[in-house]
């Protein structure tokens, strides 16, 4: 046991270690004494055309590792097989056209970093027994405390950077755009940590005694505060570095990160249906309707729903209150001609679902989506017409992507137009590594434009030009599959649906008595975080939606998924951080810099969630 | 609605995403294409001794164009060689390079005739006989074209070709040049070049120069064979009086030598300027580009139908692309909107939901009013009272005297000259960009101008010419912002006017060509937007470049441009070379 932990602290802190390296390693190359040296000969090793091949052999070998240890299926919805792509076209390109490129070094050794993460996150599954280590929420931990220490980061700076002779802060970076997206990224990372501490409760089992639940809650109470603080801290590096693409992507991230957690607490609410009902178990396949179990019926409110949002009580009260605030039970519906008593009955609690559903704020927000978007956008036209002219220096940024003044968007747009130009005439294959910069300065460079560097500013048209469409196609559909949550097999579903919100087809679910439900006045009730939500799979006629593929040695097995809200929630975090460094490498670029790109590939594969195969867990069963 | 129209739901809706990005994506892609004026053709050599890599630019007209082979100096590469080949292609040439070998002559030879004998079997190379041919070399027909080593369209008929070298591309050219004279070019253009091994031993200096006549006192006899076979070679000999790798007395014992042996031959030496002519290289190619294009031209004698170079100044916007995206976002749209009213149209509006729809129709309707306002007023033609509009609405306070001056110079300015008011169109925008786009400029640059001064020579789009009639001259008041666009990013760390005029000027003379003699008076954006201009018009451009970049600047009595600096008016910097097309 003491054996166990201890190789457990020691991968936690080579995890740390790596993680430090990732994203300092430009400041260690800087150090003086015996680091600096190291790095030094790192670095020039990684620059060496002599030596860097046998580098990116290495990683190549260890992304081919990787990625069959992460191959999940051959479908096309699974992302590794893009990006498997995308790195093989990358590496033809670096081999057949050899010049040591740093660039090519850096996409390769991301993605094996990422892939790297990933195992690292999946493999605790297979080794799980009792208390085991979520490596996911240790390297997000990790980088948090990482870049909030880099947010008040004071050190010295190679390059200083004024945006109307305010200092931009760039951290331990030399470039303010990178900061502000780490920031960006981190701000997400911390506030998704916050909100998980704070909204997926752990609510105390049977088993569980009250000192030991009181303790847990202070625990995720200091979690939470913890994490309000670094993201305030991480805010404030992310405000003054005045990068306005990393201001954008953050605010992109952070509306992902709502949307998802309008997702989690509206499917967590239609899973706490489920188990206020009790054990629901399928009526005949034929008709595939639900019927109630014999515990009866204690239908969750939507004031209790709105009771678990604390930070939503003035919007209950004031705004959602015209629409949900009764909480009456509703009436069952009359009966339908020739309807039996039991059919009435299970087609009320349907509809009543349905309502539930629908009347939940989501379907308010969803309702006034359109006057609502008209209203911010017409806010944001309004304040800029009337303080474009403003001397408010963080307006004046934010504004500026207005102006026609501002050169900065001009000769973005300007590279943009020139890497296109420059896809256009090589879209197969692209120009190769190390020359879409000095074709495009000598090249397709405007004459007004007396600056090419914007070029590398996006890093998606960049590795267009580099490798060609094909490579740049097969990057971005791995970026869409891992931020899009697709099942890369039939046989997998989510975890959502497993645990009850979303039946598919004709699965059915139902609590087991294993899970306990406690319920605090002032708390919402929901599936418990350890909670083990056992699966039947009924044996259903063909064709009535019985389990696709599913032979007769899955029928009836009762699945098991230790799949609870906060690990999707952690998986929706990391999606959401990675989509601001995404959005972020539009505009500013990162990918090919190791401190943006690292995080980037970490937390997408950590973003993408393992959808459970159903294969694998009947056969378990 | 239930969950699994949800999901539906969700999936088109995401569907229709990917299609729109990708639909996005392609549109740009030939969007970008359209908008690429050129045409690059990557192609290799093959050689007894290796692959020879070579990049060919060229207008994207979709027909052939006369050849240059442009071979850069010492260390460059064709990559490096873009901007060179750009300024060729950009007078309808098409502009060679390859990464020949530097070090070592029998491969270059070969590279060198592998390359001739590719540019001979494409179709985009010109292979005709041009005029100028004609014209320098009497319409001889060549017999000493004939050679096993070349391609056989080369050996009959003499292409259009003219040989740029650069340097080390000028020593290898003229080496080859001499021992292979049946491949000869019809121009012949040295820049930077030296002696060379072929014309025989190096006469000394004291015996061939001559500074004032640039004719010569004795002449190497050992390559008189050689230059009696390059008569119908025009030689453009351009050197710097600075260069310390090759001696400009090597360029003018060449011209002589050239001369005495019957061969055409220009020599141009500029003053102060190092091996690479510095800053004013790019200006200096232009010029070279200008005069390979009407030595080819076939109406070399017209220099009043000198062929408008391609249009990079202002290029068009091409909008039509992306006509049938819009419509495919007005098309997903419309259909989420339809989804969006359809699932949400059993769920009950409330209160609250009536409030925040009433306020979206409010704002919706000052915000599409605030905007019509700010965008549509500019747009308009310059009377009294939108004038006052723009005055009291659109302009800041703080520019309020400055845009109230400019209107009252127009006024007094249509008064005094109505006949010019008929033939402008004078908009608000045109107005208010000046005022705010000077003012701008006037906080950035380093430089202060006192108020008088900025309103008169700085502020003022108005450039009086003293020697042209009032009939002739045709205000263009909207130049401002185009100039200012193309110039102060390169003079924006310049931290006093001479320089950033010195600056201004290269620029200037790099993106115009000016030709001699004059053409039809034009305003000064069409000048800019043609790139050709007579040296009158130059002046004036000038002086509105220079204005735009905040120099005070005039036309000073003999209608050349004078700028402030230091307290007093004097003559502002010259470009290197008005132009090589001289009479």
């Amino acid at each position: 046991m003491v054996c166990k932990s201890t190789a457990t602290i020691l991968k936690a802190v080579a995890v740390a270690f790596c993680s430090i390296i990732f994203l300092f390693a430009e400041q260690l190359t800087g150090c003086v004494g015996i680091i600096g040296s190291i790095f030094h000969e790192i670095r020039a090793t990684f620059g060496d055309s002599g030596t860097q091949w046998m580098v990116s052999l290495c990683f190549g070998i260890h992304f081919v590792t990787f990625s069959f240890l992460r191959f999940r299926s051959n479908k096309i919805t699974n992302p590794t097989l893009w990006l498997a792509g995308a790195i093989f076209i990358g590496g033809v390109a670096y081999a057949f056209k050899y010049s040591p490129s740093i660039q090519a070094l850096t996409l390769l050794g991301g993605a094996v970093i990422g892939l790297g993460a990933g195992f690292l996150k999946c493999g605790k599954r297979k080794t799980e027994s009792g208390n085991k280590t979520d490596w996911g929420v240790l390297i997000v931990r990790i980088l948090v405390v990482l870049l909030v220490g880099a947010s008040v980061w004071n050190g010295d700076v190679m390059h200083s950077f004024e945006y109307r002779s305010k200092m931009r802060w760039s951290g331990p970076w030399n470039n303010p755009n990178n900061f502000g997206l780490l920031m960006g990224a981190g701000v997400a990372l911390a506030v998704g940590g916050a909100v998980s501490s704070l909204g997926f409760r752990v609510l105390s089992s049977e088993t569980e005694g009250k000192y030991k639940a009181r303790i847990r809650k202070w625990w995720k109470w200091s979690c939470s505060v913890l994490c309000v603080i670094a993201a305030i801290f991480m805010m404030r590096g992310l405000f003054h570095s005045f990068s306005r693409g990393a201001w954008m992507a953050s605010i992109c991230g952070l509306a992902y990160l709502a949307v998802n957690w309008f997702r989690v607490r509206s499917f967590e609410l239609n899973g706490c249906l489920v188990t206020k009902v009790g054990r629901v178990t399928p009526c005949a396949p034929e008709h595939g309707r639900y019927e109630r179990g014999a515990h009866g019926v204690a239908r969750p409110t939507i004031k209790d729903f709105f009771n678990s949002l604390s930070c939503v009580s003035w919007l209950k009260k004031n705004i959602f209150a015209a629409n949900v605030g009764s909480s009456s039970p509703r009436p069952s519906p009359p009966l339908m001609a020739g309807e039996r008593v039991s059919e009435g009955r299970e087609r009320g609690l349907t509809q009543q679902r349905d309502l539930l559903s629908c009347d939940s704020y989501v379907s308010w927000l969803k309702k006034n989506l359109l006057p609502l978007s008209v209203i911010v956008i017409s806010v944001i036209v309004l304040l800029f017409w009337q303080f474009r002219h403003t001397e408010w220096v963080p307006a004046r940024r934010a504004f500026s992507a207005a102006n026609a003044n501002d050169f900065s968007w001009r000769n973005r747009v300007a590279a943009w137009e020139g890497a296109l130009q420059i896809m256009a005439e090589h879209p197969w294959l692209g120009v190769g590594w190390n020359r879409p910069e000095p074709l495009y300065d000598h090249y397709y460079l405007p004459p007004k434009v007396s600056e090419s560097a914007a070029i590398e500013m996006n890093d998606y048209l960049m590795l267009g030009a580099t490798l060609g469409v094909p490579a740049l196609f097969c990057f971005c559909m791995y970026i869409w599959l891992s931020l899009g949550e697709v099942p890369s097999s039939r046989f997998q579903v989510s975890t959502w649906q497993l645990r009850g919100a979303r039946p598919p087809r004709a699965l059915f679910f139902a609590p087991s008595r294993k899970t306990s439900v406690a319920r605090d006045d002032s708390e919402a009730v929901g599936l418990s975080h350890a909670s083990e939500v056992e699966c039947e799979a009924h044996s259903t006629a063909p064709g009535a939606g019985a389990l696709p593929g599913a032979g007769p040695k899955t029928q009836n097995a009762k699945l098991e998924t230790k799949h609870s809200p906060p690990s999707d929630w952690l998986s929706a975090t990391c999606r959401a951080g990675a989509l601001i460094l995404a959005i972020g490498f539009w505009f500013d670029g990162g990918l090919f810099k190791l401190a943006t790109a690292s995080v980037f590939w970490i937390l997408l594969e950590l973003g993408q969630t393992d959808f459970p195969d159903l294969r694998t867990e009947a056969s378990k069963a | 609605m239930s969950i699994e129209k949800q999901r539906r739901f969700c999936i088109s809706r995401r569907g229709s995403f990917l299609l729109l990005i990708i639909a996005l994506f392609l549109t740009a892609l030939l969007w970008a294409r359209a908008r690429d004026p050129f045409r690059r053709v990557e192609f290799s050599l093959k050689t007894a001794h290796g692959k020879v890599k070579g990049m060919a630019v060229m207008p994207k007209e979709g027909r052939s164009f006369p050849v240059v082979i442009f071979l850069h100096g010492s260390g460059g590469s064709v990559l490096q060689s873009g901007n060179d080949l750009r300024l060729f292609a950009e007078q309808h040439l098409t502009a060679v390079d390859i990464d020949y070998s530097q070090t070592n002559r029998a491969y270059f030879d070969e590279e060198f005739i592998a390359l001739q004998n590719y540019l001979a079997r494409q179709k985009w190379a010109r292979k005709n006989v041009s005029g100028a041919m004609h014209q320098v070399s009497g319409g001889k027909e060549d017999s000493a074209l004939s050679s096993s080593i070349l391609h056989p369209l080369f050996s009959k008929k003499p292409s259009a070709i003219t040989w740029v070298g650069f340097s080390l591309g000028s020593q290898r050219t003229l080496s080859f040049l001499l021992r292979h004279p049946e491949s000869r070019p019809q121009l012949y253009v040295r820049m930077a070049g030296g002696w060379v091994d072929e014309l025989g031993d190096k006469p000394p200096e004291n015996e061939t120069i001559d500074r004032n006549s640039n004719s010569a006192v004795s002449i190497p006899s050992a390559s008189n064979h050689q230059l009696s076979s390059l008569t119908n070679t025009h030689f453009l000999l351009i050197h710097a009086e600075q260069d310390d790798i090759f001696s400009v007395s090597d360029a003018r014992r060449l011209a002589t030598l050239l001369k005495t042996n019957g061969v055409p031959v220009e020599l141009h030496i500029f003053q102060n300027v190092p091996h690479w002519f510095g800053d004013d290289r790019d200006a200096l190619m232009r010029c070279v580009a200008e005069y390979c294009a009407r030595f080819l031209d076939t109406d070399f004698t017209d220099y009043r139908r000198f062929p408008d170079p391609l249009r990079l100044n202002v290029r068009r916007l091409y909008l039509h692309y992306w006509v049938p995206f819009a419509l495919l976002c007005g098309f997903v749209l419309v259909r989420e909107f339809l989804r969006w009213r359809k699932a949400t149209l059993a769920i009950p509006r409330g209160n609250s939901g009536t409030v925040i729809v009433c306020l979206a129709w409010i704002l919706g309707a000052a915000a599409i009013l605030d905007t019509a306002f700010h965008l549509g007023l500019p747009r308009l033609q310059a009377t009294d009272s939108r004038l006052n509009l723009a005055g009291r609405w659109l302009i800041e306070p703080k520019l309020k005297s400055d845009f109230d001056w400019l209107v009252r110079s127009l006024q007094k300015e249509t008064k005094e000259h109505p006949s010019k008011a008929k033939n402008k169109r004078v908009t608000v925008g045109a107005l208010l960009d000046n005022v705010e786009l000077a003012n701008y400029n006037r906080k950035l640059v380093n430089w202060k101008v006192d108020d008088d001064f900025y309103r008169r020579f700085v502020l003022s789009p108005m450039i009086e010419n003293s020697r042209r009639s009032d009939e002739t001259l045709l205000p263009e008041l909207n130049w401002r912002r185009p100039l200012w666009e193309s110039f102060y990013p390169r003079i924006r760390h310049e931290s006093d006017a001479d320089s950033a005029a010195r600056i201004v000027v290269r620029f200037l003379r790099e993106r115009v060509t000016i030709v001699p003699g004059t053409i039809e008076p034009c305003g000064i954006e069409t000048i800019w937007e043609t790139e050709l201009t007579d040296s009158e018009g130059f002046e004036q451009i000038y002086v509105a470049a220079l204005r735009s970049v905040g120099i005070p600047a005039r036309l000073g009595l003999d209608g050349a441009a004078e700028l402030f600096a230091n307290g007093q008016w004097h003559p502002a910097p010259r470009p290197i070379i008005s132009t090589l097309l001289n009479h």
